[in-house]
């Protein structure tokens, strides 16, 4: 995936939530988006799908990896350092916006 | 057959195929005839631009708008697609009718169906019990051979090469019959042991051939049973494999007819939101089956049983 | 817009392997790339580039017909890329009978042209092909007429490519006028980082040895080997066995007669000598 010259990378402390101009359809538990604005597609897999999920409001960064450790078996360092990764490309690809 | 009174100079010939009513000043032979009044498409002679100046989106010998699409195919016509309802044909001089046909049935009336909506699919499909299978897949990769061999064996075609796929009053998928026609190569018409000299040419300068399948043909839609994706690979064996999540997703946008239209014509989201709704509806395996052999018979009893299970 | 790095060769000379060099030297990745994902270059003559180009299908067109707007195709492509673009070409460089190029030049950034001896070629062509003759591969090669894909009763996934004979497909690339790097699939090779270099150099990726040297060691042919004895290689025709067969330099003389081996020699003699396959008094150099 492409990746842009951004601004400050997405924190602990940020609150994120679904770009606007995207459309989303949900099979088998993994979403697929479309931008309107250039017409890409883009999947994202299991664990993706469900954060994805999870902003259709917006949250705190922190309180998304809260969520997520109830679900998946995971340590905290890793859902943290796996998350911001993952928030971070998707905001690269204007999937996801700072509220 | 009846005189367009606006237009006397035309003839204007009634057919219908996609579901749609057709008034066509070119007759249609491929299609139904039609005796209905009603009109939801009309063809007609006239000057279609070089150039679409509203357009969005030029490809080589396409040029699209939204509720517009020209097509150009050099010595044989320009063809003016406007708002799902009418295709204007500019001829070229020495074009045949088989020419302009060619090019109508298939990028001008996929454009056409873009324009109104419709979900259609680079596919072939046949009618099993109540219900019906789509073949979708690149160009060549036997979708029109298979859909002939399941023809040998009784069943009914709905479509060759373009499929219509539309959603009923309950959000289910169903295929919309086309015509009742498949197109063959030379090569294809030997697995299927027909005699190509028994049928006439698409196009004169092609070793391509019409078989008309009119038997049973129905213009009732079915629901949508199964999607299967064609592919072929160098291993020796045919493989089903069931496709999941994204997987069929793309597998649908991928075949969708003309999906190079999408975009200049404004369709991209109400088609992403029609290709979300048929992957969650239907299943979709991918076919894929040994490159040469072509293993028709051996790939048709697979089929026969998957689609049985 | 100069957009097009073409990758051109005739069949069964070492594109592949210059494929696979350049996909692990422009993603610099840390494993190798897959073999089965070498799809940043497409072949030129792909029917899907066509088709989405175009707005109709090849299928419905005769050859001359497609050949006619495959030049406006790659202009189209090159028009849409927003950096280079890599297209793995077999045609023959050739005019078409309007006087246009097929692979125009003003869309086109350089060309990297491989050329293998073809005695080897010759060998290789047979397998590929799915037969043992040798006859048949050399006829092939000296055949001006020569194409692929070019059963008009019949729709490949490729377009009809016109080759030519062997000779006139290096002289024809060679002589193109287009900013051309020659490079032996021999010297791939024997001096890998040279000749590699010299590719990365070409490209505009000549400024880091040490990133064009993993590159070379994750394309090497035991590399590209060991996958397809794992995982299988798409690009191989059904019906033979393995697409990297041997990849040796001078594999021709277990399996050519002499007859043949001096029938290809007396049909390409002249080219073979212009690029060190043949000696001064007529020896296979390899």
């Amino acid at each position: 995936m492409r990746v842009q010259e951004q601004q400050e990378r997405i924190g602990l402390d940020t609150v994120v939530a679904h770009g606007e101009d995207l459309v989303s359809c949900e099979l088998d538990g993994e979403v697929v988006l479309m931008s309107i604005e250039n017409g890409s597609y883009f999947r994202i897999d299991e664990i993706g799908s469900r954060i994805w999920t999870l902003l259709d409001e917006p949250r705190r960064v922190s309180d998304l990896c809260d969520l997520l450790m109830l679900e998946f078996d995971v340590a905290r360092g890793q859902c943290e350092s796996d998350v911001l990764n993952f928030l971070n490309q998707m905001r690269a690809d204007q999937l996801i916006e700072v509220v | 057959m009846m005189i367009d009174q606006a237009n006397p100079v035309q003839t204007t010939f009634l057919h219908q195929a996609f579901g749609l009513q057709i008034a066509s000043c070119l007759p249609l032979p491929a299609f139904l005839e039609s005796d209905g009044d009603q009109c939801d498409v009309t063809i007609r002679y006239g000057a279609a631009p070089e150039e679409l100046p509203e357009a969005v989106w030029k490809g080589v010998r396409f040029q699209a708008a939204p509720g517009r699409l020209l097509l150009i195919v050099d010595d044989v016509a320009r063809y003016l697609v406007r708002d799902g309802r009418e295709i204007v044909i500019d001829r070229a001089p020495g074009a045949t009718d088989d020419d302009v046909r060619l090019f109508l049935q298939g990028s001008a009336f996929g454009a056409l169906l873009q324009q109104r909506g419709l979900l259609a699919l680079h596919a072939s499909a046949i009618a099993v019990g109540e219900g019906a299978v789509v073949f979708m897949g690149p160009s060549g990769i036997g979708k029109s051979t298979l859909a002939t061999a399941f023809h040998q064996r009784g069943y009914t075609v709905l479509t060759d090469d373009v499929c219509v796929v539309d959603f009923d009053a309950g959000g289910a998928p169903v295929v919309v019959p086309a015509y009742p026609q498949l197109k063959l190569w030379r090569d294809a018409l030997e697995k299927l042991e027909l005699d190509p000299s028994a049928l006439s040419r698409i196009r004169p300068k092609l070793e391509k051939r019409a078989l008309p399948v009119r038997e049973a043909f129905r213009t009732t839609p079915r629901p949508l049973r199964r999607l299967y994706m064609l592919d072929r690979s160098n291993e020796p064996e045919i493989h089903l494999t069931s496709l999941q999540g994204s997987d069929k997703f793309l597998a649908i946008q991928a075949f969708t007819y003309r999906v190079q239209f999408l975009e200049a014509l404004a369709r991209k989201v109400d088609h992403f939101r029609q290709a979300g709704a048929l992957a969650a509806a239907c299943p979709v395996v991918r076919v894929s089956r040994p490159a040469k052999p072509y293993l028709l018979d051996e790939l048709v009893a697979r089929l026969e049983d998957d689609f049985a299970a | 817009m100069k957009r097009i790095q073409w990758l051109a060769s005739y069949p069964k000379s070492g594109n592949t392997w210059l494929r696979a060099f350049l996909a692990n030297l422009l993603s610099d990745p840390s494993h190798p790339v897959d073999i089965n994902r070498l799809d940043f270059a497409p072949v030129a003559a792909a029917r899907s580039l066509f088709d989405h180009a175009v707005g109709y299908e090849a299928a419905d067109l005769t050859f001359d017909e497609v050949d006619r707007l495959r030049p406006e195709v790659y202009a189209h492509y090159a028009r849409q890329a927003e950096d280079t673009i890599y297209l793995k070409v077999h045609d023959a460089y050739a005019h078409l009978p309007d006087g246009r190029p097929l692979i125009p030049a003003d869309v086109t950034r350089g060309v990297i042209y491989v050329i293998r001896n073809p005695l080897d070629v010759c060998v290789s062509w047979a397998y590929h092909s799915g037969h043992e003759n040798f006859d048949r591969a050399a006829a092939f090669m000296a055949d001006p007429g020569a194409c692929v894909a070019g059963n008009p009763g019949k729709c490949f996934p490729q377009l009809r490519q016109r080759l030519k004979s062997w000779s006139e497909h290096v002289l024809g690339w060679m002589a193109s006028g287009l900013p051309v790097l020659g490079i032996r699939y021999e010297d791939m090779h024997r001096r890998p980082m040279e000749t590699f270099a010299a590719v990365a150099a070409f490209v505009g990726k000549g400024d880091d040895p040490e990133r064009i040297a993993r590159a070379v060691r994750f394309s090497d042919f035991g590399e590209m080997k060991r996958q397809e004895r794992e995982h299988g290689f798409c690009e191989r025709e059904a019906g033979t066995r393995t697409f990297f067969r041997e990849g040796r330099i001078g594999g021709w003389r277990e399996r050519l007669t002499e007859a043949q081996a001096m029938r290809i020699i007396r049909d390409h003699g002249d080219v073979m000598r212009r690029f060190g396959y043949l000696t001064s008094t007529g020896e296979a150099v390899y």
